[in-house]
């Protein structure tokens, strides 16, 4: 009995490595209970604050930027009010059909394979989980979880994210994902037919619950186009949105959500 | 020896806010982010008991995993080289007097030796760090490629932190 006692202490660090590391297997597997967790618990109340002091110091240092991007914005809200009033009728209840909440981005990581983003903004401001994130410039991402104060978003750079958008003149439908490699741009796959598409062709999104129809997403980026298994297209599209400067962005509310959710879960049940 | 407690104390604290504030918001090329806040564990006393090394490494890399939204990774990955430490350094070849209460630093050490000893262990915790995070073999070059470049400005970060802030000790 001694003996096993002087045995077990000698290799209690083995012992202590083995149970920690299926605790670390745990929480990468079951992202959601981390993610639970972390927001929950340790993050809230001490990397919260932190981070966002960390965020207004960089907001400060980049005001003259974000100046820019503000009136580059103008611009194209109010191009976008002069079409509207040209063809009111017929967009009268796309536009009614989306409300957009305003969020900062307090962490956002770039060179990860799944990358992540953290925004100050939770339930209380009205974001719930599978709501889309936009930019002024383009789609960023989609909300995974949230808790009252912030939300976690899956961010377009990250293996799980999809969705499908198509070639604006052409009409060409694919889905947009990320192979982890730059930063810059993205992939348009599963391209059936891609002898119209043209290098600097927009992309934009389709009609979804996510995001607002024929967002835009990024252009046709020049050469790279190759074949993958099953004779579909994959093709390389810079993106809009620069995501190591990423601060100001709007989580998409869909008047629908909820509705589409319930009729979903009653398909399910039969 | 409470003296060496708040100095591990201020080094973590110092080195994180340089990881989060700082480093974490470099990427060059999109991809490279050297990881200073691992010189935390590799600085830590040679005498440091194993099982305290785990812990410390598990607790470490949890608090790292909270600020950067990462899943546990940070975790695995840092408590891994804390554990498998004691092997590394009787792995490589140590001249000189073994002083067990020393911490190693660039300055006590040979410069080849600590240069085995923070490559060794910063290539350990990228693999399984980045291949965690690829979640497949599926760009195997890729990863491996990733796990290179980094580890070689990880190397280089730490021994500019080692030359600058880590002064030699006190010979008895």
């Amino acid at each position: 009995m001694q003996n096993l006692l002087k045995f077990l202490i000698r290799i209690i660090d083995i012992i202590l490595y083995l149970i920690l590391v299926f605790v670390c297997i745990f929480f990468i597997y079951k992202t959601s209970a981390y993610r639970q967790w972390a927001l929950n618990g340790f993050s809230k109340e001490v990397c919260g604050p932190l981070l966002r002091l960390q965020s207004n110091i960089e907001q400060y240092t980049s005001l003259k930027q974000e100046n820019v991007d503000l009136l580059a914005q103008n611009e194209q809200l109010m191009s976008m009010i002069a079409h509207q009033n040209m063809d009111m009728a017929n967009d009268l209840e796309d536009s009614t059909m989306y409300d957009f909440i305003h969020a900062r981005v307090i962490e956002n990581t770039i060179s990860k394979r799944n990358n992540v983003i953290i925004l100050n903004k939770g339930s209380k401001a009205g974001i719930q989980p599978d709501m889309g994130v936009i930019s002024p410039q383009g789609i960023v991402g989609i909300v995974k979880d949230v808790s009252p104060n912030f939300s976690i978003v899956l961010s377009l750079l990250n293996e799980n994210f999809s969705v499908s958008a198509k070639d604006k003149r052409t009409e060409t439908v694919g889905m947009i994902t990320w192979n982890g490699k730059n930063y810059k741009y993205a992939q348009l796959e599963n391209l059936i037919n891609i002898e119209d598409v043209r290098v600097g062709d927009t992309v934009v999104t389709q009609y979804s619950m996510l995001y607002p129809m024929e967002y835009p997403v990024g252009v046709i980026a020049a050469g790279t186009s190759s074949k993958a298994v099953g004779g579909y297209f994959i093709l390389q599209v810079e993106l809009f949105q620069n995501f190591s400067r990423l601060d100001n962005v709007y989580v998409v509310k869909s008047r629908f959500l909820n509705e589409m959710k319930a009729l979903q879960e009653r398909s399910k049940d039969e | 020896m409470n003296n060496v407690y708040v100095k591990h104390t201020v080094a973590f604290i110092l080195l994180y806010v340089a990881q989060i504030f700082l480093l974490d918001k470099v990427a060059l090329w999109g991809f490279v982010t050297p990881m200073i806040y691992i010189l935390f564990i590799l600085s830590l006393p040679f005498d440091t008991p194993n099982w305290l090394m785990v812990v410390l490494g598990f607790a470490a890399g949890l608090i790292m995993d909270s600020f950067t939204g990462s899943l546990g990774m940070h975790a695995l990955s840092l408590m891994t080289i804390a554990f498998m430490r004691k092997w590394v350094i009787t792995v490589i070849p140590f001249y000189g007097e073994k002083e067990p209460h020393l911490q190693p630093k660039l300055y006590d050490m040979k410069f080849v030796w600590y240069l085995q000893y923070t490559f060794l262990l910063t290539l350990i915790h990228h693999a399984i760090y980045y291949f965690v995070d690829a979640m497949s073999l599926k760009h195997f070059g890729h990863t491996l490629w990733v796990i290179l470049v980094n580890t070689l400005f990880t190397v280089i970060a730490i021994f500019i932190v080692q030359a600058i802030f880590y002064k030699p000790s006190k010979r008895y």
